[in-house]
């Protein structure tokens, strides 16, 4: 869904166009003190061309730097801190060209101002530019391998998730969540209202109220309230100029304190999650396709036997970006007796990747269901107006996330319908125009109440 | 006929017009060659190609136009959906919900009385009763019965609808921020209340692409027998997004869609051939102006070729048993009744069709209400009935999402005079009711409440806003991610609002 972007485009040469100025800027100062000390003989005459050339690339280098800022990808203060910073020092180098050519109207000035002229633009260089590296790599970047660096190691730190069944709800995002928004003042050194999130035995020792975390109990969990307040209240957490949780965050943090009764070691998937703190947890972790709860995985499919299906026929579309779960189409009249096996052969190729399948009037018989009886993680099949029956029904007694049937206008019966009760997830069967009657329909809902067997009219 | 030209260059035989030619190109490579222009030319360039392409890795012609068509989906759907397609029975003009489904026997006894001025909360009222020197209360004139597991209740003016409420999700606490027909309906099916935003359809289309290369993705219908508030296409449009994906409406009559037909004396045996060389000219002007509205009259003129077959054949109902007639009613074997359009809708549902939007107009009961109410009731209650009923037999109402509702709701006082036989009421913006049914939400359920002069919400509000991003949520679409950038700003259905309603969700 990207569209081209012509400034952002352009704005990216920023960072490899920055080097040119520092680079001309900086060999104009160079000339300066290796002309002063004696140390090179004439190259004096070189410095206003370089410093012109600076100025000019620094010129471009700030358009060019303004452009990629419409991205909006950075951290407001700090870009605006680099971007003025890179101004002024485009002017100043400005200042020192002009300075350099010995103009008549800087005469009076250009003895006492010049050498200063210089050392603030070279100054400023030196912050803009740092300012930038910490706007591109991130702020510990340059520091990150400092030998003799106090080492700061958080003891809760865990390897980056990929699996909603592997994450753990403390430490993969109850954890991160406060690392981001509280733990600058809440930690071992700069522990505010005694409280700190350096370790679990610090999350339940809590602060100086001392139910900071109430397990089971987010209402009086004094955390919950405090992010909770209005916004301009004296006690919201976190203090003004910080960023607030989001509604999300907040969601997360309350139902691990309810639902997971603020335990430090259970995961996710555990505490058998509702949708709903499942979608919260696995849109935090940006675990995408897999956020309506549905832990099944597939195995990538390639587009090559994707077209090659389609080519047979089917009408075949990806039920979530990236998530290789599927839903398969065979328009109706499309199959027919003759071809149907060899189209569920060619569909057999991605049977463990169909969750919702269709093959109305497509000439299925019972040996069709023995195969489609192979594809485990189906869960709406859609088979009416077929020449089905009972015997061939029963196979689907293998199909275990099978939550709905629909085989209306089939020879489908009693017998076969009652054989599909055991299954765990089944919740509905379309009975429509089939043996099935009234009263039968009653005495197998009867038997399994979870289940609505929907008749016609 | 033309099969000498396929794929190469288009050129003159005459030497004169092949020296024009060449100075052309000269003039177009300079122009393509310029900064900007030239890397913008690049992408459209490759993008017009990407058809022929698909067709030489091996797919099939229906393939390789869905797969143009669908260009623009990446990322979608963004969770598993529970729904596959939606139809939305729109009731123009604002049904009255204290008529039809939101009962208040508290008003009986307030028969008359001055609306209390706290009720209103100091609201602009419309030009239409503002000026009214008062405000009686007019309760409903019909008797409600509860229906169903789920005991909701019905008025007696919708016997068939209260059949099928064990299937239903009401929602009784609907808001608009439109308080006249046009903002309001715009606002209902595009999120904003000017036009020119894409419409609801538009943007699934857009975000979804298409499973179908016969018919359209987005197709509205707009009954005949309802006479109001006229409708735009506007309301269907797509907006700033690609052309393609604006809502095809299927008229009411002997052509639904005007110009299929063959002309008379053609039988159209060589239109393949005349569409594969108008393809090839529309690839040249594309390749010299990258105009994306070319790409879409190449895509749209695919797809009216196809519809040449698949509309007849989709539109013609007189297969369709007699018990399925009588299940719709009798209006429906007038083709362009509400009930005749809902069981095409089921149809057009059946054939793969995303999105069907039908209008019935009409619900617009300033004067007479109590009648006009009634009969609008009588057009619409046993097919919309039936249509659930239907979608439901042939397993379909598990993944297809039934929308019923109109613009916004009516006014509890009675707008003119006031009898115990008749009364009138006005539009009413903060409390209306919708319902849904089908995939992904609650069945027999009720969200929400309003006060007892079904004026205010006093539970559970659900903003159009809520309403969208709920609709979007049940196709497998985050609404805050399926956005487009139109004038140096990227818009969504939703805007900047928009919460999905959780609670309505099974």
């Amino acid at each position: 869904m990207e569209e081209s972007n012509i400034i952002l485009f352009l704005g990216r040469f920023h960072p490899l166009l920055v080097h040119l100025p520092i680079g001309f800027l900086l060999f104009a100062a160079v000339i300066e003190i290796t002309e002063r000390f004696k140390i090179t003989k004439g190259l004096k005459n070189a410095v206003p061309f370089s410093l012109l050339l600076g100025t000019l690339s620094a010129v471009a280098a700030s358009i060019l730097g303004l452009m990629l800022a419409t991205s909006g990808d950075y951290n407001h203060e700090a870009l605006d801190n680099h971007k003025w910073a890179g101004i002024a020092t485009t002017f100043i180098a400005l200042f020192a060209y002009l300075l350099s050519l010995d103009l008549s109207i800087f005469k009076a000035i250009k003895q006492k101002l010049y050498l200063v002229i210089v050392t603030i633009m070279v100054v400023g260089l030196s912050v803009t530019g740092h300012m930038g590296g910490n706007l591109t790599h991130g702020e510990d970047y340059l520091t990150h391998y400092m030998p003799f660096k106090k080492q700061k190691e958080d003891p809760l730190k865990r390897p980056e998730v990929t699996d909603i069944a592997q994450v753990e709800y403390f430490a993969d995002v109850v954890h991160p969540i406060i690392k981001a928004k509280c733990f600058s003042c809440h930690n071992a050194s700069k522990m505010k209202g005694q409280l700190s999130f350096e370790s679990i035995e610090t999350y339940v020792k809590g602060g100086k109220h001392g139910s900071t975390i109430v397990p089971g109990d987010a209402d009086s969990s004094e955390i919950m309230v405090r992010v909770n307040l209005e916004e301009s209240d004296k006690l919201f957490m976190p203090p003004k100029g910080k960023t607030p949780l989001t509604d999300e965050e907040k969601g997360i943090l309350q139902a691990w304190i309810n639902q997971a009764k603020a335990d430090y070691e259970v995961k996710v998937v555990d505490i058998k999650p509702n949708d709903e703190t499942l979608a919260l947890v696995s849109g935090y972790l940006k675990l995408d396709g897999h956020a309506s709860g549905d832990m099944v995985h597939f195995n990538e499919v390639s587009r090559a036997q994707i077209v090659a299906l389609q080519n047979e026929g089917f009408t075949i579309r990806e039920l979530a970006s990236g998530s290789y779960a599927y839903d398969v189409v065979l328009p109706s009249g499309e199959g027919s007796k003759e071809n149907i096996k060899e189209k569920l052969d060619a569909l057999s190729k991605i049977q463990d990747n169909i969750l919702w399948l269709s093959l109305e009037n497509s000439g299925l018989s019972d040996e069709g269901l023995k195969m489609i009886s192979n594809f485990k993680n189906v869960q709406l099949l859609s088979i009416p107006k077929n020449d089905i029956s009972d015997n061939g029904i029963k196979a689907l007694s293998t199909l275990k996330a099978l939550k709905s049937l629909n085989v209306y206008s089939t020879n489908v019966d009693y017998e076969g319908v009652s054989s599909l009760l055991a299954l765990p997830e089944l919740k509905k069967i379309y009975v429509w125009k089939t043996g099935l009657d009234q009263k039968e329909i009653t005495l197998l809902e009867e038997k399994h109440s979870d289940l609505k067997i929907v008749s016609g009219i | 006929m033309c099969d000498n030209h396929e794929h190469s260059k288009l050129t003159s035989n005459s030497k004169d017009l092949q020296q024009v030619e060449k100075q052309l190109d000269r003039r177009h490579f300079l122009k393509n060659a310029s900064l900007g222009i030239g890397a913008m030319a690049l992408g459209s360039l490759l993008n017009s190609e990407k058809m022929y392409a698909a067709m030489a890795g091996g797919k099939s012609k229906d393939q390789a136009i869905l797969d143009a068509y669908n260009s623009s989906r990446s990322g979608f759907p963004n969770h598993l959906p529970k729904a596959k397609r939606i139809i939305y029975l729109f009731q123009s003009g604002g049904p009255s919900q204290m008529d039809l489904f939101d009962y208040k026997p508290k008003l009986t006894d307030m028969f008359g009385k001055e609306l209390p001025k706290s009720v209103i909360g100091g609201q602009r009222l419309t030009g239409m009763s503002g000026s009214q020197s008062t405000l009686p209360v007019a309760p409903s004139k019909f008797s409600f019965k509860q229906y169903g597991e789920c005991r909701a209740w019905v008025s007696e003016i919708m016997p068939y609808t209260a059949e099928v409420v064990d299937d239903l999700c009401f929602v009784k606490s609907m808001q608009t921020d439109q308080i006249n027909h046009t903002p309001a309906i715009t606002f209902m099916q595009t999120g904003h209340q000017l036009p020119g935003r894409p419409s609801i359809g538009s943007w699934l289309s857009y975000g979804l692409g298409s499973d179908n290369a016969n018919l359209p993705t987005f197709i509205t219908l707009v009954s005949k027998n309802g006479k109001g508030q006229p409708l735009k296409a506007s309301l269907w449009g797509n907006g700033f997004l690609p052309t393609e994906h604006q809502g095809v409406q299927f008229r009411s009559g002997k052509d639904p869609v005007l110009y299929l037909s063959d002309p008379e004396n053609y039988d159209g045996h060589d239109r393949r051939n005349m569409l594969d060389y108008l393809n090839h000219l529309n690839d040249l002007q594309n390749d010299a102006y990258g105009d994306p509205e070319i790409e879409a009259r190449m895509t749209q003129y695919e797809m009216a070729f196809k519809m040449q077959t698949s509309v007849p054949e989709v539109t013609d109902i007189s297969d369709e048993p007699d018990y399925i007639f009588d299940l719709y009613g009798k209006d429906s074997r007038d083709p362009g009744t509400y009930a005749a359009n809902c069981l095409m809708a089921r149809k057009l549902l059946e054939k793969g069709v995303k999105f069907v939007q039908l209008y019935h107009q009409g619900w617009d009961q300033h004067t007479n209400c109590p009648g006009g109410v009634k009969s609008q009731a009588q057009k619409t209650d046993q097919a919309t009935a039936a249509l659930i009923k239907d979608l439901k037999q042939r397993g379909m109402l598990e993944d297809t999402l039934v929308v019923w509702g109109g613009e916004f709701g009516r006014t509890v006082y009675s707008q003119g005079l006031l009898t115990p036989e008749n009364y009138g009421r006005d539009h009413h913006p903060k409390a209306f009711t919708m319902w849904m049914a089908g995939a992904g939400v609650k069945p027999g359920f009720t969200l929400g409440e309003t006060d007892d002069f079904s004026y205010n919400v006093v539970r559970d509000p659900v903003h159009v806003h809520d309403f969208h991003a709920t609709l979007l949520h049940l196709m497998g679409v985050d609404h805050e991610k399926l956005t487009y950038k139109f004038q140096g700003r990227r818009f969504r259905l939703t805007d900047v609002h928009g919460h999905v309603v959780k609670d309505i969700l099974s």
